[in-house]
């Protein structure tokens, strides 16, 4: 059909433009959720940030892709391509050097419900999944789905099992949860369908501060159990 | 100060919305219907982003604690100040005491109300439409509602057009980027169906159902996502993502509702009727 021609632009350096709407943009990268993706979403991002391109309001990534909210007043589809085929794009070096945040985790039994049913599933022990669990680094690939809620890369493949079968109709604020191959932890009251294996304290979005999250796209966090 | 003595199904505090935190995590709101949010500021000579009260299908009564004036604009709804028949599009002197009621609905499903100089309530993140896990979801019996000024501004603009609520119309769409993703079968199978809205509907999305269509889905990496988004669940029915929406998501985005259509959708509701039409993604 002729309006799909007319939707995706392939780009030379391996972007596929995606003409959302009137007023959004949305450049693709080939699908993966590695940490080489999340580089080179980043340093896209502070490319398309630093040089304060004509009318993008906001730019907001996925695993391996950036939705450009742009005023259609002051620009368009085809000059904000046209600009991000030719920004230069330096690979962002702190990547390596970005500090790693704590968060400080209760994995008692009271704080983590499902932490049993998890360790059952997976044929290891609670302490096991909590040895797992704390150990890694994780990347912060982008927020969604809450304000304040952070999608982390680098889950223990060991740590994989399913969604609970019936969703928690209120997952309390501070819950560290995992599910399908995800942890994350929810940054207030909400509804839910992960394994609660711990809870915690830090603050991840509060509407009267400034910035209301202090976390982004290609910082990095470590579980502390307390 | 207007006190809410029945609140009906809901009633939210809403406004153009929040814009530039979406890479937190957080939705853009604002009302669900923007045609008639600017319809009735323009009435009242308000600034457009100015709060309003969206009132959710029937039910609802207000008094008035003040002498004031308001405006109505959206649903059609039969309205009554006191005894006294009123009508949306035009402004109407209110007394303190006054008890306005709305009651049975004929077209659409949400009504907007603006009093002078726009609501007055707590501001997050630039907007006094409601935050998610933030501040509180609906205006509920009891509650009272402060009101920037009893006096009209002087300032007349050009009113913006009221919103012509057709619910028939077929709703425009853009192809969203998985589109292509799907069979020609299964594109026109989509475009060939009346959708029903389901109970399963609200602020955030609505939930639609088609008669035993099965479309074999599919997951995404988690991408972003924005109001007007239609998603293929699990189950082959689609869900349109409307203000209140998450900013990321994992459902095949199948479709682009135009950001005009959406507030046609907005006075759809549940039982209501959903047929999709493409558009060009270059006609804007």
């Amino acid at each position: 059909m002729n309006q799909l021609l007319d939707a995706w632009t392939q780009g030379q350096r391996g972007i596929n433009y995606f003409r959302y709407s009137a007023y959004s943009l949305l450049l693709e990268w080939s699908a993966s959720m590695s940490s080489n993706t999340l580089q080179i979403i980043n340093s896209y991002i502070s490319a398309i940030t630093s040089i304060d391109l004509t009318g993008v309001n906001e730019v907001v990534p996925g695993y391996h892709s950036i939705m450009i909210y742009f005023d259609a007043a002051l620009t368009n589809h085809e000059s904000l391509i046209e600009s991000i085929e030719n920004l230069i794009v330096e690979k962002s070096t702190n990547q390596t050097e970005s500090e790693t945040i704590i968060i400080n985790v209760s994995y008692e039994a009271n704080h983590g419900p499902d932490l049993l049913y998890v360790a059952q599933s997976l044929g290891i022990t609670s302490s096991e999944v909590i040895k797992l669990h704390a150990s890694k680094t994780y990347d912060i690939h982008f927020i969604g789905f809450l304000p304040g809620f952070l999608y982390l890369g680098g889950l223990d493949k060991k740590l994989t099992l399913p969604r609970r079968d019936i969703p928690r109709t209120k997952v309390p604020a501070g819950s560290v949860a995992l599910a399908a191959g995800q942890t994350g932890i929810y940054p207030c009251d909400s509804p839910g369908g992960w394994h609660i294996i711990g809870q915690t304290d830090h603050e991840f979005f509060n509407p009267n501060r400034n910035p209301p999250c202090s976390f982004s796209s290609g910082m990095k966090i470590k579980f502390n159990p307390i | 100060m207007i006190e809410v003595l029945r609140s009906g199904s809901h009633i939210c505090v809403v406004d153009i919305g929040r814009e530039g935190y979406q890479a937190m995590g957080v939705p853009v709101s604002g009302a669900m219907d923007m045609v008639s949010l600017a319809r009735v500021n323009s009435l009242m000579g308000n600034k457009m982003n100015s709060a309003v009260l969206e009132l959710y299908f029937s039910g609802h009564q207000l008094q008035f604690h003040c002498d004031t004036y308001i405006a109505l604009a959206g649903a059609t709804t039969d309205i009554k100040l006191g005894e006294r028949k009123i009508y949306n599009d035009e402004i109407i002197k209110v007394n303190k005491g006054d008890i306005l009621s709305i009651g049975a609905i004929s077209i659409g499903c949400r009504l907007y109300l603006a009093v002078p100089y726009g609501i007055k309530s707590t501001q997050l993140l630039g907007s006094r439409s409601p935050l998610r896990g933030h501040s509180k979801k609906h205006i509920k019996k009891g509650d009272k509602i402060m009101i920037e000024s009893s006096i009209i501004s002087p300032h007349r603009y050009a009113t913006t057009k009221a919103l012509a609520i057709d619910r028939l119309k077929k709703i425009e769409c853009y192809v969203g980027p998985e589109w292509r993703r799907l069979s020609n079968q299964q594109q026109q199978d989509i475009l060939s169906t009346t959708y029903t809205i389901t109970q399963q509907s609200d602020r955030m999305g609505y939930r639609l159902e088609g008669p035993s269509l099965k479309i074999d889905s599919f997951q995404i990496l988690s991408s972003p996502v924005m109001t007007g988004t239609v998603q293929l669940l699990p189950n082959g029915n689609p869900l349109i993502l409307m203000r209140d929406c998450q900013t990321t998501g994992g459902y095949p985005r199948i479709l682009q509702v135009t950001s005009t259509d959406i507030n046609q959708l907005a006075q759809r509701k549940p039982l209501d009727e959903v047929q999709f039409k493409i558009v060009s993604n270059l006609r804007y």
